[in-house]
């Protein structure tokens, strides 16, 4: 089919012929008025009560054993749990915590093509991350799957201290622009709604339930 | 302090003691008062109907008008660096100092002559804020009020904080904040009789908040959201009282009401 | 799309006399109106839509260098894109790839322009069952009806009449508790989730530089709508083209607290083409609908920043007069302050007349709009242009009348005085029903101010 191209481009220079081009100059004073701190332990208090007031959960583990106590404490024995590839890969004691006492799928265990079906059963999945911001209590994700993270009710992040980002600012940078793949994603809090009543329901059709562990290196 | 006084054409002629009133005060206040009287209309309904060429001829008429004692407009006696334009209205005001320029920009004599002009006309409680000084007015009566923000006062013109600080100089009187404060009563001008149902809907919200105020007087800068209010108060069956804010301060000074 | 606006008259008398859709939406926009203060506490809201607003200024001059730029980058993100000058033109594209892949049933996400274009009823009539899958879209689709509001579909809507809705065309029990009633939804629309091969979505933002396309939402449909399906399909309109990456930090910072009064929404998704390799789910397509539909039409117009309107509906939730008629009575799918200048712009002044004047002027939206769009001093500009091209008539001749008086002071007089001596006949009634109707007339004073100033009784 044609497309209407050269018609919409040849009107829109009919348009804007003659007027100025305008650049806006781009201002470097940041919009916030709260400013937060440089060191882990300011980014995560303000990470934390973003988070918290969201109904997520942050926390701060020393160890990959305290991390997959916390998650443990959370899921009952009987949830199905998806467990992303970079998890496995990266936290391989967490791991065998975790699938120790509780069934759970990995990721290398679906190829391209999957059938959908087969991932809308998991209760829970545990993903990594790229950053968090703390302005907002952020999770900045790029998966192999998408599904898994955005139809679980519980999703449980491990992010290391490094990627804590202070504002929205560090995030819309050339070091985030320039990522691979199909699609990069924020998700703050759960899955939510207010369009009956302005009433706020959460766990629409993803996370109900959020909780990001920092894990100490 | 010499002043100017502009008096909106429906004050003119269906509320004169507003206008008497901000005459009162304003010379209670050491100004010398010059009525201008050729000034009529400022042009406004034609202006918010989609009139603008009939606005454009009023707005002449009102500049030349308004800066000029002399009763057939003859001599330009105004001095445009010591003396000023004031009214008791938030809404013409706006029209005469925001809107002007814009419908007079392409007019060779007018342009530069009516964004002169809009420097140095003022709203009546911003005048006695910015130019006079507050402190130098004070009254007593005893009465509970709330105060009525129009549209074009709080958004053209910025005004809020002014009128309640004058209201404050008066002894005795309680200033009672009113719920949602600057949402609009629904006048509009020619939206009150273009879509009247809507128009009713909105005063009844503000006179609904008013209730909850246990305010015996709304006090307002602008006469026209007044006028709505108390004709949609009137048929409900209230008898409040509504009054600009140039009454409340004249009977304040002199002790009984007009 | 169906426009009724035309009928402005009719659906807001009729509207304003639902006193329970009044309460409803009452309700629901002064809770959004606070919300939305309450957010910009942290954040400089002046310095944040000056910025947004130099941005889209900027966006529009170049609109076409940053469309052709966004274009080769959408390319080379494997993205198809297709430019359609009226809304026939875009849907019979959508048909054209559905049927392509024997799509049966599609999966969509908020969308305007797939409401402005009426894609779903079109689709409809070819046999495809697009399901809306945002909460308030769903339930605004189950009822047959159209949305009210731009980011709050189903505002018009109490719970009981929900309740009632999904217990007729989807069975459920009569519950009015809006957790029961989502988690109902959401049973109904996994479902179609799992079984849908196509999905439609908007786009909040197109940005040049990456060829990325946004996406803002807060139920996670928006990212199963573009995600669980084989092939995406995005409509949007040619003015959603910002340059740059780094200036979602300016926008995601407006957009959600304008909204829902909310800091960031639950989900932003920043959509970069069909899948890659190493990545096992995602749309195989992806295709890109650049919709004119009247807005090439503007540049260079003194309507110009109508074009910079990021869709937040902030301006709806402040406006008393929306507050008080609702969104169907403007008889558009884009209502409020807002949708009065756009529904004149995009389908022609001569369908929506009355829409420019149904204002108080109260500059509210103005006020919190997170671009700086001038709203009233546009709906004043559009009155102008809509009164200068109509013929002569009784308004005209009042109106001409008036001016006459009004620059000769003494006709002035004169006409005062005859006004308020047949004040209390039942003349001067009749003659201003429209204010008489619904209000008292003030008493009307014997002598004007002027009189008593001449008669030296000021004192």
């Amino acid at each position: 089919m044609e497309d209407d191209r050269e018609k919409i481009l040849a009107s829109i220079r009919r348009g804007i012929r003659g007027s100025d081009r305008i650049s806006a100059d781009r201002s470097s004073k940041s919009p916030l008025f709260a400013r937060i701190g440089n060191d882990f332990k300011s980014r995560f208090a303000k990470f934390s009560s973003e988070l918290s007031a969201l109904g997520g959960e942050a926390f701060v583990a020393q160890t990959e054993a305290d991390a997959s106590e916390l998650i443990l404490a959370r899921i009952e024995p009987n949830t199905s749990l998806f467990i992303y590839d970079d998890i496995r890969t990266n936290y391989g004691a967490f791991t065998s915590l975790l699938t120790e006492s509780r069934q759970a799928r990995f990721g290398i265990e679906f190829g391209p093509g999957y059938d959908k079906r087969e991932v809308a059963i998991f209760d829970s999945a545990v993903s990594g991350c790229l950053a968090c911001v703390a302005e907002t209590g952020s999770i900045v994700m790029k998966t192999d799957m998408r599904l898994p993270a955005a139809l679980a009710a519980r999703l449980f992040i491990l992010a290391k201290e490094s990627q804590m980002l202070p504002t929205l600012d560090e995030l819309f940078t050339d070091r985030f622009s320039n990522f691979e793949g199909s699609n990069l994603f924020l998700v703050t809090g759960p899955s939510r709604t207010a369009d009956i009543e302005k009433e706020l329901v959460t766990g629409v059709h993803g996370p109900k339930e959020i909780i990001v562990i920092f894990l100490q290196h | 302090m010499r002043v100017y006084l502009f008096v909106p054409c429906y004050i003119d002629q269906l509320f004169p003691n507003v206008a008497v009133s901000t005459l009162k005060i304003l010379e209670h206040l050491g100004c010398e008062v010059i009525f201008p009287e050729n000034q009529t209309c400022c042009g406004q309904p034609a202006y918010n109907t989609g009139y603008f060429e009939e606005a454009k001829l009023m707005a002449m008429h009102e500049v030349k008008s308004l800066i000029s004692s002399a009763s057939d407009n003859a001599r330009i006696d105004f001095d445009f660096k010591n003396d000023y334009v004031v009214g008791p209205s938030g809404s013409c005001v706006a029209m005469l100092r925001n809107f002007y320029p814009g419908l007079l920009a392409n007019d060779p004599m007018f342009s530069k002559l009516s964004a002169e002009f809009g420097k140095r006309v003022f709203e009546f409680s911003e005048f006695i804020n910015r130019i006079i000084g507050v402190e130098r007015f004070s009254g007593k009566l005893e009465a509970t009020v709330s105060f009525h923000d129009s549209c074009h006062s709080l958004r053209e013109l910025g005004i809020k904080e002014g009128p309640r600080n004058i209201l404050k100089r008066i002894e005795g009187l309680k200033l009672v904040e009113l719920p949602y404060a600057e949402v609009c009563c629904g006048f509009g001008g020619t939206f009150s009789v273009k879509f009247p149902e809507i128009s009713a809907s909105m005063a009844d919200e503000k006179l609904k908040n008013l209730e909850q105020t246990g305010a015996e007087i709304l006090v307002s800068g602008d006469t026209s959201c007044l006028m709505h209010l108390q004709g949609r108060a009137r048929r409900n069956g209230s008898p409040r009282r509504f009054a600009h804010i140039a009454e409340i301060m004249a009977e304040s000074i002199i002790g009984e009401r007009a | 799309m169906e426009l009724s606006s035309r009928n402005f008259h009719d659906l807001y008398k009729t509207e304003i006399r639902n006193t329970q859709l009044r309460s409803n939406l009452s309700k629901a926009t002064l809770q959004a109106v606070d919300k939305r203060s309450r957010s910009f506490e942290e954040v400089d809201f002046v310095f944040l839509r000056d910025e947004a607003k130099k941005i889209k200024q900027e966006s529009i001059s170049l609109l076409n260098d940053l469309l052709s730029q966004f274009e080769d980058k959408a390319r080379q993100n494997n993205c198809t894109l297709f430019y359609a000058q009226t809304p026939e033109k875009a849907n019979a594209y959508i048909l054209d790839v559905a049927q392509k892949h024997g799509v049966k049933t599609i999966v969509k996400s908020k969308s305007m322009v797939t409401e402005e274009i009426g894609l779903v009823p079109f689709l409809t009539r070819y046999g495809i069952e697009a399901v809306e899958t945002d909460l308030g879209e769903y339930i605004v689709q189950l009822a047959g009806e159209t949305p009210s509001h731009i980011t709050t579909p189903a505002i018009h809507k109490s719970r009981r009449e929900i309740s009632e809705l999904f217990h007729e065309k989807i069975g459920t029990v009569l519950n009015d508790d809006p957790s029961f009633l989502t988690a109902e939804a959401r049973r109904v629309l996994r479902e179609k989730f799992l079984s849908a091969d196509m999905g439609i979505s908007g786009a909040n933002f197109l940005i040049a530089e990456t060829g990325d396309v946004v996406v803002v939402e807060n139920e996670g449909n928006a990212r199963l709508s573009t995600s669980a399906v084989k092939v995406h399909v995005v409509v949007t309109g040619i003015e959603k083209v910002i340059p740059r990456f780094s200036d979602l930090r300016i926008f995601m910072r407006l957009l959600a607290r304008s909204s829902t009064g909310q800091k960031l929404t639950s989900y932003v998704s920043l959509l970069r083409g069909p899948r890659t390799r190493g990545e096992k789910d995602g749309p195989e397509e992806v295709h890109v609908i650049l919709l004119d539909n009247g807005r090439s039409g503007l540049l260079g117009t003194e309507h110009q920043e109508v074009l910079h309107c990021i869709r937040c509906g902030a301006c709806l939730n402040v406006c008393p007069v929306y507050r008080n008629i609702g969104g169907h009575a403007y008889g558009s799918v884009y209502p409020g302050p807002i949708g009065s200048l756009v529904t004149p712009l995009y389908f022609g002044e001569q369908n929506a007349p009355d829409l420019p004047f149904a204002s108080s002027l109260c500059g509210n939206c103005t006020e919190v709009c997170p671009v700086g769009i001038e709203i009233h001093h546009q709906l004043l500009a559009m009155r102008h242009e809509i009164k200068s091209a109509r013929k002569d008539g009784l308004e005209k001749f009042i109106f001409r009348n008036y001016r006459k008086t009004m620059l000769r002071p003494g006709r002035y007089r004169i006409m005062g005085k005859v006004a308020r001596s047949i004040s209390r006949t039942p003349i001067l009634k009749n003659l201003l029903k429209g204010w008489t109707a619904y209000r008292e007339l003030p008493q009307f004073p014997s002598r004007s101010f002027r009189e008593i100033y001449k008669s030296g009784q000021t004192r």
